[in-house]
């Protein structure tokens, strides 16, 4: 699937909610995982391809060779998506409004 | 850089004009004002003076920005031997974690107490706390040092210090400025004022109590953070004055009250005419003064009649015998006279007289009358003899009866010249009756002089008997008046003075309820102008921190006044309006007070640009945790933000999402040996990522060469620049200029050169060869794609000393 059908899955999931009380932690997988496909998109476009390394790494390509603005909201995004997709112990799942704005956030990074 | 709101410029600029002062906008309203009496002004002018002037105008208040660079405590708390907590003396954010008891709260109250002299933890358990606030472990040596900066001054220290065993209250406190000679106290650095209005400490328990005080409580703070004190001030200024100025006028009122108690028993027209005058509003003062003096008895009665009888004169006994005896001798006189002329004795002589003048003419002829007789010379000169002989006994006669005339009416007169007196009123004079009677009984007289004589002397005599007691009588009752209405006379001459003082201000009261009522309408409306940005920058603020929460802040105001004073949150919860407090939950109050309160601590004027918040999140959820640390990501782009937190959340959600923010983590041993770690560092997380980097082995070598140069330059640029920023704060240099001689050079080298001897062309050579592994870390900052291939752990490890090297700096 690509980062676009997979954000437009996730919002849907947000939009019905008819996922017994989880949409918000499906809507957050998906996001992550377009988000994921995102950031492979841009290392690939600025030629810095890295399909198997750590998604931290290549948070940090991005930093080093992407704009400001794409690499902080990418790098928030992705980790607090990463934070919803994971059951903490002491953590309640996301709020839907929560998952909903990192939704905003994974789309405006999408490659023009 | 998070996509959080940037600074909003309109509310900034709003935010100024609510900054204008109190007096000014107060100037502007009674300008605008154009039917508002001169006066009326003036009173509020007055008191504006009054409060402004003298207690805490602008002029003596501090508002040069300072920092925080250290806190550093001993014996104190939760602390034992001496722990620091070291601080970057500018914008940014701070995390102090740490677990519960770990001694960081320690460091709060240590500034807190340093600032304010108390705590607000303390400030209702005082007696538990005399007992808790040293350490138990190690109690001494016991001291407190907080380091501050100050633009254009440079460093400062508080010192507060404890002999050993000395109670919490008997500590000495010092400040120090540089290295100049400590100085007792901290009242010369003005802060007294600041801390009151923009407290830069707020604790968990401040915070959760600000809405437990009730609406009054809760105007009270708001209008603190307003400034608005100088307005209350004012109003309680004319308050006051109009009491202290109505309490001459209450009191001749008072006065005016119980005198006519007074009068009321009192038993007296002057009291009915006193009555009558003091019920008058606006009576002539003049016309009770005369009353009370007595310089106005034309017009009473009482008082004239009873003096009239006090002066009244009766003939005395000697008048009296001496009339009676001249009226009998002239009776008596008259009698013997009369005896000496008889009856006819008068025709007689005229008869003869007659029968002489015809001798005279006719010479001695027969008597015409008997014809018996001769009327010879002879018997003429004997007629002659006897006629001269009976007009004296006539003329005796007639002067006796004259006399008996006269000392009759004499006599008479002492009678009918005897005053009458009449009743007076209200007065009882029981000799008056007898009085009168005996006066009616001497003037009824009898006929004859005898009777007349002896009626007079007994009737007489018994007037002037009874007379010396009716005398009596009035003078008592005169004296008896006087002496009763003495104190009343005096009483009527006070309230006299106090009612021409009250009448003399009565206008002042008047204007000063006018000005009362003119401040107390307008404040109201420019209460609730400056509460408006306040209120925005709290919904604002609100709006980060609520997340899922369904309550939306409305109207924040400010009603009523004195007693029935009262902030009113209006609110909507899923749209439906209703007040705002009762439908939040504890963590939603408690963002709610976080975000009407920061805005005070991070208000313009106050020179604190440091906010320390002691565990503020403990009842929120992690939403509106991430909602905080925005806040707090804006806050911290112009004040110095310090967190305390017991709560790892905080914590992790600034770990993990590249918030520029540093952590430390304040870990506390056994022994109370408190020590504080550098947890993330924004230079140090740079250097944890190039790590990461160069463990990732499934990275391609040509984009790790790419990548890497870039991230060395911003791991020592970040350090570089913490440091500058401290040293310059330190020196007191403005913040203003620091970030201009930062930003206007670029190169990685000239910055570490700013960070190292403040001079951005000054020679790093021995800086650079001071220590092994420099000189390659700045190569690598600058290396082109070819020349950083291979970069491995050991290149990391070199940045990482240099890093913490150029951090150390100070």
């Amino acid at each position: 699937m690509s980062a676009v059908e997979l954000l437009a899955q996730a919002q849907h999931i947000l939009a019905t909610r008819g996922t017994a009380g989880s949409a918000s932690r499906m809507a957050a997988f998906l996001a992550r995982r377009a988000l994921e496909e995102i950031i492979e998109a841009r290392c690939a476009s600025l030629h810095a391809s890295a399909p198997w390394a750590t998604t931290r790494s290549k948070l940090l390509i991005l930093r080093a060779l992407d704009t400001a603005d794409a690499s902080d909201g990418a790098a928030i995004a992705w980790s607090r998506l990463s934070n919803a997709c994971h059951l903490h112990a002491y953590e309640m799942q996301p709020s839907t409004a929560e998952v909903e704005h990192l939704c905003r956030v994974v789309t405006r990074l999408m490659p023009a | 850089m998070l996509g959080m709101g940037e600074p909003n410029d309109s509310a900034v600029s709003r935010s100024n004009e609510s900054e204008r002062s109190v007096h000014d906008v107060i100037l502007r309203m009674l300008d605008e004002d154009t039917g508002l009496d001169d006066a009326i002004k003036g009173a509020v002018l007055d008191a504006l003076a009054e409060v402004i002037d003298t207690e805490h105008g602008p002029v003596d208040a501090n508002t040069t920005p300072t920092f925080l660079t250290t806190i550093s405590v001993a014996g104190f708390r939760g602390i034992g031997s001496q722990a620091k907590l070291d601080l970057y003396p500018s914008p940014g954010l701070m995390v102090v974690s740490g677990r519960n008891g770990s001694g960081k709260s320690s460091f709060a109250e240590a500034l807190e107490l340093a600032l304010t002299g108390t705590s607000f933890r303390w400030h209702l358990k005082e007696k538990m706390w005399e007992e808790t606030w040293q350490n138990l472990h190690r109690p001494d040596p016991c001291a407190i040092r907080i380091g501050f900066t100050t633009e254009g001054v440079g460093a400062c220290t508080i010192g507060l210090d404890w002999s050993p065993g000395a109670p919490l209250t008997e500590r000495s406190s010092w400040t120090q400025t540089g290295m100049e000679k400590r100085v007792d106290g901290i009242e010369h650095l003005s802060w007294a004022r600041p801390l009151e209005l923009w407290r830069p400490v707020l604790s968990y328990d401040e915070l959760g109590r600000l809405f437990d005080g009730g609406p009054s409580a809760l105007y009270d703070a708001l209008a603190k953070l307003l400034g608005l004190e100088d307005l209350a001030d004012a109003e309680k200024w004319l308050a006051a004055q109009l009491k202290s100025t109505k309490t001459i006028r209450d009191r001749a009122d008072a006065e005016r009250k119980q005198l006519l108690a007074v009068l009321a028993q009192f038993d007296d027209e002057r009291a009915e005419r006193a009555t009558a005058l003091l019920r008058k509003k606006g009576a002539s003062v003049e016309d009770v003064l005369a009353l009370a003096t007595g310089s106005d008895d034309a017009a009473s009665t009482v008082l004239p009649a009873l003096r009239a009888i006090t002066r009244l004169v009766t003939p005395t006994l000697d008048d009296i015998e001496a009339a009676v005896m001249r009226l009998r001798s002239a009776a008596q006189a008259a009698a013997t006279a009369a005896a000496n002329v008889a009856d006819g004795t008068r025709q007689r002589v005229e008869l003869l007289q007659a029968a002489l003048r015809f001798h005279d003419q006719a010479g001695g002829v027969e008597c015409p009358v008997c014809g018996q007789g001769t009327l010879d010379d002879e018997w003429a000169a004997i007629t002659r003899q006897t006629i001269t002989g009976t007009e004296q006994a006539l003329s005796e006669y007639r002067s006796a009866t004259a006399e008996l005339t006269q000392a009759r009416s004499a006599a008479m007169n002492l009678a009918a010249n005897l005053q009458t007196v009449g009743e007076v009123d209200d007065v009882e004079l029981p000799a008056l009756a007898a009085y009168c009677d005996a006066v009616a009984a001497a003037q009824a007289f009898p006929d004859g002089d005898a009777e007349l004589a002896s009626h007079l002397e007994s009737t007489l005599v018994s007037v002037a008997d009874v007379v010396g007691a009716l005398r009596d009588e009035a003078t008592v009752a005169l004296q008896t008046r006087e002496s009763a209405w003495a104190p009343i006379a005096a009483q009527l001459g006070g309230w006299v003075l106090l009612e021409q003082e009250a009448r003399a201000i009565d206008g002042d009261v008047k204007t000063m309820t006018a000005a009362k009522r003119w401040m107390a309408d307008h404040a109201g409306q420019f209460r609730n102008l400056r509460l408006q940005p306040v209120a925005a920058q709290a919904r604002k603020i609100w709006g980060q921190l609520r997340q899922e929460s369904n309550v939306d802040l409305g109207d924040i105001t400010l009603q009523g006044s004195a007693t029935r004073r009262r902030a009113i949150l209006g609110g909507e919860v899923d749209g439906k309006p209703t007040k705002a407090l009762s439908v939040m939950s504890q963590g939603e109050l408690h963002a709610l007070a976080l975000a009407l309160f920061l805005p005070r601590a991070t208000a313009v004027d106050s020179p604190f640009r440091f906010v320390v918040l002691d565990d503020p999140i403990q009842a929120m959820d992690p939403a509106k945790i991430d909602g905080f640390v925005q806040v707090l990501s804006d806050i911290a782009q112009t004040h110095q933000v310090i967190v305390f937190s017991h709560d790892d959340r905080l914590a992790s959600v600034i770990r993990e999402t590249g918030v520029d923010a540093r952590l430390v983590e304040v870990v506390r041993e056994t022994g109370s040996k408190v020590t504080v770690r550098d947890n993330v560092n924004p230079a140090l997380r740079q250097v944890n990522d190039i790590f990461a980097l160069i463990k990732d082995d499934k990275l391609p070598d040509d984009i790790r060469a790419r990548v890497l140069p870039g991230l060395f330059r911003v791991a020592v640029e970040a350090a570089a620049k913490q440091s500058y920023y401290t040293k310059q704060a330190l020196l007191g240099v403005p913040r203003v200029e620091s970030e201009q001689s930062w930003a206007s050079v670029k190169k990685t080298i000239s910055r570490l050169a700013l960070a190292v001897h403040g001079q951005p062309s000054a020679d790093l050579k021995g800086w650079l060869d001071a220590k092994p592994g420099r000189r390659g870390t700045l190569r690598l900052c600058n290396a082109v794609h070819s020349e950083a291939k291979g970069i491995d752990v050991p290149e990391a490890r070199d940045l990482e000393r240099t890093v913490q090297a150029v951090l150390a700096l100070r």
